[in-house]
């Protein structure tokens, strides 16, 4: 019987689940929390590792409940059908992702375009106070990051052609060097903090900086959990070369953070650069 | 376009598949039976598309009162002021006060806004996807209902935050936040504070709703159904998702960066630091005019079925309503600065934004004369959804042409924030969004409860409605030419008794909401199921996969897939 024809006597209809219920409700209390932490005049103020325990623990187990859910659904539905719409679904994902990093990026620019009329800042770009940023890390990490998304492909690529073990080598080289990157951009980090006082409040561009390339890095961390779980169900076998939808996806963004941070070094590092105007 | 619906027991052939379709096989034999709880469990459980429709509709609507509340204590307020000249109008009622203190006065105009537009038209509009996007195009459920279900529940926390960020000061700058007002130096309060995580969540809820429309409407849709015969409240749908998906992630980009500011002290908005407040105003508006779309396209596409179906014909230019509101949407990005011609911007901005702005007229005017069309030599029957499509063109028309003079930059800069910009915004957002919604709730209640809604009580509810709406905001445009502020508790002596006016208008809206809200809660308990599968009598005219199924329809929609031919 066609798969068409047997749909015809059964219906199947997702079924009702409380799990998209309990992760809001883990996720409601994270503002309180959050305000609670950030404000330490509130009354409240030593509240908020409670309310963040409480809310991290329900969205915790809103998560683990969902995916278990999906995972079960997998074993007795096929779901080849559903990579797809899965695949479209993340491609748009990320789109907002990258509006989201757009809106930086217009700040920057913005900001860039007026510096000649911020008298405070001595008119000029970058503004007075923004240290000499040097660009031989940057530049390492681009090689990096460049790097990664190409041991990333081949072992998206291996295991297309069901080679695994092959994967699993390219895609332990994709972590090490995305954690050598992370490692690079947290000294550096640190050294503009300590060395030349440059942070998040001394000027608008200190700002900027952190927030792009804070963002950034916490794409790249996503990322590397993605691939570490992608590499963990690798080790425990749950692919095949049909299916290995959370390989493309996490392969997609790790590309996505790659290509962001191409922006990040020539738009940003390179933007404050004091030759550069 | 014809619609084969293969009766139970015919071979599949009927019913085949487009490739992308989902393809569920059971994991048993026997019948799949899905599990069903009862009581409040099966509304926290459901993902049927359906009740979460019906969810969001409930949520709009009590969000719609409690707006609509606020808006109560503004038009109080300003009926029974103290006025500039310190003339005491309240009759009695305060002595010696406003009623409401000027900081609580912002307030109000603040969270109705936000509230209006975050709770009442988005989950309104959001409702009506929900349960007829998957009907029109013949699937089963939305692409993720769990997604779907989940994007439904964070609007809860979401308004809960936005209630509560009230008795913190929040919005006292407004639904717009505008930096500095909005910064920790003028709004110290934590409300602001809460008032942003709110906008995140719901922020989060509208992006996932719009994934999820997307890949349903371009994965999902019935055997031969191509784009170009998918109805228009589906195209509305889904272009509005489109906007949603691109802008709304820079409105939370935006707030997040006033978010920094206020908790961990950035300076983006701080000019102290180089900072610069007119960036704020650049992106929230950058994501907020297109917010006005997302609040009203899905509304085109609402007015385009009742219009076709009252006046028993197809839509008039099927393919340019099409056009025209991928049109609206792609020049929609391209005109946010229309908002800031006061606020400080190169002239060649200006002229570019409102030439721009402008422009929008053309598609629009496509649109509203493709519906008059709609009506020429139909045989039209004045039902009441029929009446509020017919009451949305007259009232959009006029907010769509006061918009044209506010494109114009002297004209802008003269009557900036005074009450023609709000008589403006409320004949597009009452008179269009509002307008479509209620009429869609007319058009489809039968379709979703299986009962008609009292027709001659539907009437005076409409008329009350509108003639409370005219009365309310077209004395605002009169008023706010001759220099009415808005946004302030009080005003010059000369402009009293248009106020009590308009104060009476609105007394009128509140009369037809309630009686509309208490014909609902009767209809509900009170009448028997009596709509068939077509309860207007429209299908023979339509073709469309709504009217295909049982009123209510049973979980699974449909119990054959159509096919489309
Ligand atoms: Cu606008």
């Amino acid at each position: 019987m066609s798969a068409a024809a047997h749909e015809e006597e059964h219906i199947h209809l997702p079924e009702p689940t409380i799990w998209p219920f309990i992760l809001v409700l883990g996720i409601s209390p994270l503002p309180v929390a959050a305000i609670l932490a950030l404000r330490p005049e509130l009354p409240l103020h030593y509240l908020w590792p409670a309310i963040l325990g409480f809310g991290g623990f329900l969205t915790l187990v809103g998560t683990l409940g969902w995916v278990t859910m999906v995972i079960r659904e997998k074993t007795t539905i096929d779901q080849t059908w559903g990579n797809n719409t899965l695949t479209m679904a993340w491609k748009l994902f990320l789109l907002s992702e990258a509006a989201i990093f757009s809106a930086f990026f217009g700040h920057l620019f913005y900001t860039m375009y007026h510096a000649e009329s911020r008298a405070i800042l001595g008119n000029t770009w970058p503004p007075i106070g923004t240290p000499h940023i040097a660009l031989s890390i940057p530049a390492l990490g681009t090689g990096v990051l460049v790097a990664s998304s190409i041991t990333c492909e081949l072992a998206h690529k291996a295991l297309l052609r069901g080679r695994r073990a092959a994967a699993k080598n390219w895609l332990m080289f994709t972590l090490i060097l995305g954690f050598i990157f992370i490692g690079m951009q947290g000294y550096e980090w640190g050294h503009l903090m300590s060395y030349f006082g440059f942070t998040p409040s001394s000027s608008y561009v200190g700002t900027i900086f952190y927030l792009i390339t804070g963002f950034h890095g916490f794409h790249v961390i996503t990322g590397l959990l993605m691939l570490f779980v992608v590499y963990a169900r690798m080790e425990l076998g749950s692919f095949d070369r049909r299916r290995h939808f959370s390989m493309n996806a996490a392969s997609w963004y790790w590309h996505f953070v790659d290509v962001i941070w191409l922006f990040v070094f020539f738009v940003l590092y390179l933007g404050i650069q004091p030759s550069a105007h | 376009m014809s619609i084969i619906l293969p009766e139970p027991g015919s071979d599949a052939k009927g019913a085949a598949r487009p490739a992308e379709a989902p393809i569920y096989i059971p994991a048993e034999e026997t019948p799949h039976l899905h599990k069903e709880y009862k009581g409040i469990l099966r509304w926290l459980t459901t993902v049927d598309h359906k009740l979460i429709g019906v969810m969001y509709l409930w949520f709009a609507f009590f969000s719609a009162f409690a707006g609509g509340a606020l808006a109560g204590g503004i038009r109080a307020q300003l009926a029974l002021p103290i006025l500039t000249d310190g003339t005491n109008a309240t009759m009695g009622l305060n002595a010696g006060k406003a009623l409401l203190s000027p900081e609580l006065f912002n307030q109000f105009i603040g969270m109705h806004a936000s509230f209006m537009i975050f709770f009442a038209i988005i989950p309104g509009f959001a409702g009506f996807s929900n349960y007829f996007v998957p009907l029109l195009i013949g699937a089963r459920d939305m692409a993720f209902p769990k997604m779907n279900a989940f994007a439904f529940w964070l609007l809860i926390p979401s308004a809960l935050l936005m209630i509560c960020s009230f008795a913190f000061g929040s919005t006292g700058a407004g639904w717009t936040g505008y930096a500095p007002l909005s910064t920790r130096t003028y709004s110290p309060n934590i409300g602001v504070d809460m008032w942003i995580f709110g906008i995140h969540l719901a922020g989060v809820s509208s992006i996932m709703g719009a994934i999820n429309f997307i890949v349903t409407m371009s994965t999902m849709r019935a055997p031969g159904m191509k784009w170009f015969k998918m109805p228009l409240f589906c195209w509305t749908v889904l272009i509005q998702s489109w906007m949603a998906l691109i802008g709304t992630p820079v409105l939370a980009g935006v707030v997040t960066m006033l978010l920094t500011d206020r908790l961990i002290g950035t300076g983006f908005f701080d000019p102290a630091r180089g900072g610069d407040p007119l960036l704020y105003q650049h992106l929230f508006w950058f994501y907020s005019h297109p917010a006005v779309y997302i609040m009203i396209l899905p509304g085109f596409g609402i007015v385009s079925h009742i219009m076709a179906s009252f006046s028993g014909k197809h839509v008039f230019g099927y393919k340019g309503m099409v056009y025209a509101t991928a049109f609206i949407a792609i020049i929609g990005f391209l005109v946010w600065g229309h908002h800031m011609f006061s606020a400080g911007m190169e002239p060649w901005l200006r002229a570019y934004f409102g030439f721009m702005t402008m422009l929008i007229a053309v598609p629009t005017g496509v649109k509203i004369f493709s519906w008059l069309a709609t009506l020429w030599g139909g045989s039209i029957r004045f039902t009441v959804p029929m009446m509020y499509a017919l009451g949305f063109i007259g009232l959009f028309t006029i907010g769509g042409v006061s918009g044209v003079f506010l494109a114009n930059v002297p004209f802008d800069v003269q009557v900036h924030d005074s009450y023609f910009v709000v008589a403006h915004l409320h004949y597009v957002l009452f008179g269009g969004s509002v307008m479509t919604i209620l009429g869609g709730t007319y058009y489809w209640f039968p379709k979703m409860s299986g009962r008609f809604l009292d027709e001659k009580l539907g009437k005076i509810i409409f008329w009350c409605i509108f003639l409370g709406m005219n009365l309310t905001f077209m004395p605002m445009h009169w008023i706010g030419l001759a220099g009415m502020a808005r946004r302030i508790y009080t005003y010059r002596p000369e402009f009293l008794d248009m106020n009590r006016l308009i104060s009476c208008g609105y007394l009128l809206m509140l009369a037809g909401g309630i009686m509309l809200l208490g014909n609902i809660l009767y209809t509900l308990v009170a009448k028997k199921r009596t709509a068939g599968n077509d309860p207007w009598g429209v299908n023979a005219t339509q073709h469309t996969l709504d009217w295909e199924t049982k009123s209510p329809p049973a979980p699974h929609n449909f119990d054959r897939l159509p096919k489309i031919v």
